[in-house]
């Protein structure tokens, strides 16, 4: 993985120290609310409804031992002792007190963390497919490109006011881990037509108040102009993009208005006037970057090692939790964090420090995190699953759940978060609850809740979609059908009038009732049923 | 501050130095009990509980200070919004989690409920002392008016993810 030369330790910090300052001078009353609020929001620091919050970026999704035992280090010094795993691959605490913070931001400084860039009207943390690197189904590992945006975008000049917050994601697989469609950039990095690298560029999708699938904008893009063709993006939203009303100041809704064509035609125009200047990517920088993420030492292994044992509960967790590596004899394991009735993407300092030596031990040092709230050790030998499954199981973390309907995204909701209007975390531990002893029959089928309309929880592209919304001072909930945050992207349609917190749960059953009752077979999972079905049989159980 | 009661209302705020919710109370303290929290009653109350918190605000006792409208059951302020109630009673999720267990104490800290080190000493006096943190330290002779929509607006910053 990548690691700071000196000039990236230097510049950390260097940011450390200012804030250390800045914090110090807000604690002392020199500095008010109004002039300390941008600076703390620079350095991933939010004021939610209990407490502050310290959001850290983990790049790409990518982590080592040393990291997340760090983490586990900072939630049990200086949180509550536990960690929250976000929709953006990044880690939240939701308890530091301000005057920890910069603290706080040294320890994360000596293993070459930070929270830069994790609020504000920025480029974002760059997020990716969280196999990549060990996926079979990839072209390359995309976490090069992910490291080369994240120097381009770091502190960039130009690009750090833009009208409103800017987020990339990069895979490089046909099968879509990284929702790339419902991001401002969406890269697909693919072989081109003759035979080298390039990327298919999607621009203007998002989720919040007015989703939008993104537009493929470039289906050739040479490896070398990304930065150039990126620039070129970042520079026509920077140019056009609305600052006269937040709500409708982000890409999308810039490629929206103008349309895709009449977009594309000025980032055409300014990319040729750039391409071929500084930001050329030269083949040997591409090189370089690329060796940090050199394939690690694999074991020449049978492709069929000794993967099961005599253990129902194993076999099930083999099936659902562990995926095709590129590599024969190794397979990537997907570490739920969605224990039956659990917190989606909570893991206590003593799991984050277990898992960190289970990564230690059986993953290469590696651990990724993912945009559905779960971890994964990407390199874990075929013969060594048991034992990891055994380790996972003493810490409560073996739930055999990936994909199927307890592995629920849900975002801190109102139970944490300032501009939430309803709870999402309870909501999310109550269907888990009531569905667990059903879930290997219901099958492939994601659950995604948000607790306001800026839809952190992904709740626009879940198959089953739920928006907390607050209706006459209490809470409630819209339902959302047939979403997709994957290559088939597609945005869920509300089913009908809303359900309150106790409805809700119910209202759920009700659709997986429905979807079991009228699937062709238990082959047709619940996305295929909808699409075959449509809605109507599903407002009709819900609704009759 | 964004909000203005037209009924009985409370005061509340986060404290600068960790951010825990707390609300004025009957002595003029920022204290973490909806319970001791004064009540206005009147417009003229509601105003003089506005012009307390943006003194306090500017003063940096606490941050984004605003009112909450409560009704009174059994004695006891009760916010009437779901959002408010949540903010008072905390995350409801914990207790409702398998095998979840309150984490010890962080050595880094007196408690959760008094104030620490690191803040001036005028804020600290509560230290130690619960229900008493970010107390005030001098009278408010001249409230500083905060116009209804300041909270948050700051160059269109939003908290959002």
């Amino acid at each position: 993985m990548y690691r700071y030369d000196e000039f990236d330790a230097e510049f950390v910090r260097q940011r450390v120290a200012q804030f250390r300052d800045q914090v110090g001078r807000r604690l002392s009353g020199e500095l008010t609310e109004d002039e300390f609020k941008p600076l703390r929001l620079m350095n991933g620091v939010y004021l939610q409804l209990h407490a502050y919050m310290l959001r850290i970026a983990v790049p790409y999704g990518t982590l080592s031992s040393r990291q997340l035992r760090k983490l586990a280090h900072i939630a049990r010094v200086y949180d509550r002792g536990t960690g929250h795993f976000t929709t953006r691959q990044n880690l939240q605490f939701n308890w530091p007190r301000l005057s920890d913070i910069p603290a706080i931001l040294d320890e994360l400084a000596d293993v070459e963390m930070h929270a830069i860039q994790t609020s504000g009207n920025c480029i974002r943390n760059v997020t990716a497919d969280h196999f990549a690197g060990a996926a079979a189904d990839e072209v390359a590992d995309p976490r090069p490109y992910a490291e080369i945006i994240r120097q381009w975008s770091s502190l960039h000049p130009e690009f750090s006011f833009l009208p409103r917050k800017f987020k990339v994601a990069v895979t490089a697989a046909e099968k879509d881990r990284a929702a790339i469609q419902v991001h401002d950039i969406g890269l697909h990095l693919k072989r081109l037509a003759d035979g080298r690298l390039g990327f298919a560029v999607y621009v203007g999708g998002g989720q919040g108040r007015t989703p939008i699938i993104a537009k493929l904008i470039r289906d050739d893009l040479p490896e070398e102009d990304l930065l150039s063709y990126l620039e070129a993006v970042l520079r026509v939203y920077n140019l056009y993009g609305r600052r006269d009303n937040i709500y409708k100041a982000r890409i999308k809704i810039l490629v929206h208005e103008i349309g895709a064509a009449v977009f594309t035609a000025q980032v055409e125009e300014e990319w040729q006037r750039i391409r071929d200047g500084a930001l050329k990517l030269p083949a040997a920088e591409i090189e370089r970057i690329n060796a940090y993420f050199a394939p690690p030492a694999f074991e020449r292994r049978p492709a069929k090692a000794a993967l099961r044992a005599p253990d129902r509960a194993f076999d099930r967790w083999v099936t659902r939790n562990t995926h095709a590596h590129k590599h024969p004899g190794y397979a990537i394991v997907t570490i739920s964090l969605k224990p039956i009735g659990g917190i989606p993407g909570d893991a206590s300092a003593g799991q984050m420090d277990a898992i960190a030596d289970l990564a230690q031990r059986y993953s290469f040092d590696e651990v990724r995190v993912t945009h559905e709230q779960n971890l994964v050790l990407p390199h874990v030998r075929l013969g060594d699953l048991w034992d990891v499954y055994q380790a996972l199981s003493a810490i409560g973390l073996a739930e055999a759940n990936a994909g199927l309907v307890t592995d629920i995204i849900a975002c801190p909701g109102l139970d944490y978060c300032a501009l939430a209007n309803a709870r999402s975390i309870p909501i999310a531990q109550r269907i888990s609850e009531r569905l667990a002893g059903r879930q290997d029959d219901i099958g492939d089928l994601k659950i995604k809740i948000s607790g306001c309309i800026n839809a952190c929880g992904h709740h626009h592209v879940g198959h089953i979609g739920i928006l907390g919304v607050e209706k006459r001072g209490e809470e409630h909930y819209q339902l959302l059908l047939g979403g997709s945050g994957a290559e088939d992207a597609a945005l869920a349609s509300i089913t009908g009038p809303g359900f309150g917190p106790d409805g809700i749960v119910d209202a759920v059953e009700t659709v997986v009732d429905t979807y079991l009752e009228l699937r062709s077979g238990p082959e047709e999972p619940f996305l295929a049923a909808y699409g075959r079905l449509g809605a109507a049989p599903f407002k009709e159980a819900l609704y009759a | 501050m964004s909000k203005t009661a037209t009924q009985i209302s409370v005061l509340t705020a986060n404290r600068l130095g960790d951010g825990i919710v707390v609300f004025l109370d009957f002595e003029g303290a920022w204290n973490e009990d909806l319970e001791q929290a004064i009540v206005a009653r009147s417009p003229d109350e509601v105003k003089a509980l506005e012009d307390r918190g943006a003194w306090d605000a500017v003063h940096n006792l606490v941050v984004e200070p605003y009112l909450v409208e409560v009704r009174e059951e059994g004695g006891r302020p009760v916010p009437i919004r779901y959002r408010e109630r949540v903010r008072v009673a905390g995350p409801s999720i914990l207790g409702d989690v398998p095998g979840y267990v309150e984490p010890a104490p962080s050595p880094h800290r007196s408690s959760r409920w008094g104030e620490g080190r690191g803040l001036p000493s005028a804020q600290a006096e509560g230290e130690g002392q619960p229900h008493t943190s970010a107390q005030a330290s001098a009278p408010h002779p001249r409230p500083l008016p905060v116009k209804n929509g300041e909270r948050g607006a700051g160059a269109q910053l939003v908290e959002a993810a």
